[in-house]
């Protein structure tokens, strides 16, 4: 009796431990996909979640087109096509697009890496390379065209430096300039201009 | 002895949301980050699965506590 108690005692304390556990892994999980570096607290816009594609017009004058600026090697190539697919896989060309974008954008950034290798395997930036996805997805028809309209010269990132998925999280929001939404990612940019 | 019945029903009641709630969250994430985006999919059988699991686990503690099932 004593013994079956004890027992079933501990798998009542086993399963609410894991589920606790993997309760408080989402935390960091609901971050969303890519974060950091952090920002200067200043008031900015909000993301408006009634508005499927709302645009900033004041960040135009924040950035410049990046893509034509860049030479890509089949090997740089096939890694933006990888990420594309590893962030938004679900999305049309020009969601796949923006997230290359995104990549380009920090490789000329003075705040990012300034190789598209180091941008994309930078720690805790994109959520693909740290659980594992990137490694087992391979890039559909999708993304290489995403990165034929990119180096064709299609940018309608505005400088975009970070996207999110909807998310619970506030960091982005609280601390990033929110620029558009377009289909399931947020972008945003630096509230002051550190690029 | 009614006082006991609803104090033990309270703990499986709150046992059971607390452990399906947190399981299911950790199930619908995971998912979320393995796909690369929003889709309903298996980790929905997931939870029910969680809650009969857990109203199980605790149910049967509590009786082995009260003495009903035979040890």
């Amino acid at each position: 009796m004593k013994l079956k108690a004890f027992f079933s005692g501990f798998w009542v304390f086993s399963i609410l431990i894991f589920s606790a556990v993997a309760f408080a892994d989402t935390d960091n999980v609901k971050n969303g996909s890519c974060i950091l570096v952090p920002a200067v607290p200043t008031t900015g816009n909000h993301v408006s979640e009634e508005a499927d594609d709302v645009r900033d017009d004041s960040a135009v004058e924040l950035f410049q087109s990046t893509a034509q600026k860049y030479d890509l090697n089949p090997e740089e190539s096939y890694l933006l096509a990888k990420i594309a697919m590893a962030e938004a896989e679900g999305q049309s060309v020009e969601g796949k697009a923006l997230v290359i974008l995104v990549v380009m954008n920090r490789v000329q950034s003075k705040i990012f890496p300034n190789t598209i290798e180091k941008v994309i395997y930078q720690k805790n930036q994109f959520s693909p390379i740290s659980n594992g996805r990137f490694d087992r997805v391979e890039p559909d028809q999708g993304c290489w065209e995403a990165l034929d309209l990119v180096l064709q010269g299609w940018d309608e990132s505005r400088g975009a430096l970070y996207f999110e998925s909807k998310s619970e999280s506030t960091w982005h929001r609280d601390n990033l300039k929110f620029l558009f939404k377009h289909e399931g990612h947020y972008f945003y940019t630096e509230r002051e201009c550190r690029q | 002895m009614n006082f006991w019945r609803t104090v033990k029903n309270l703990i499986i009641i709150v046992y059971t949301l607390a452990v399906t709630y947190m399981a299911g969250e950790w199930a619908v994430r995971s998912a979320f980050e393995e796909r690369g985006y929003e889709a309903i999919g298996g980790e929905f059988l997931f939870i029910p699965v969680v809650a009969w699991i857990s109203y199980k686990a605790i149910r049967i503690f509590l009786e082995l506590l009260e003495g009903k099932r035979n040890g």
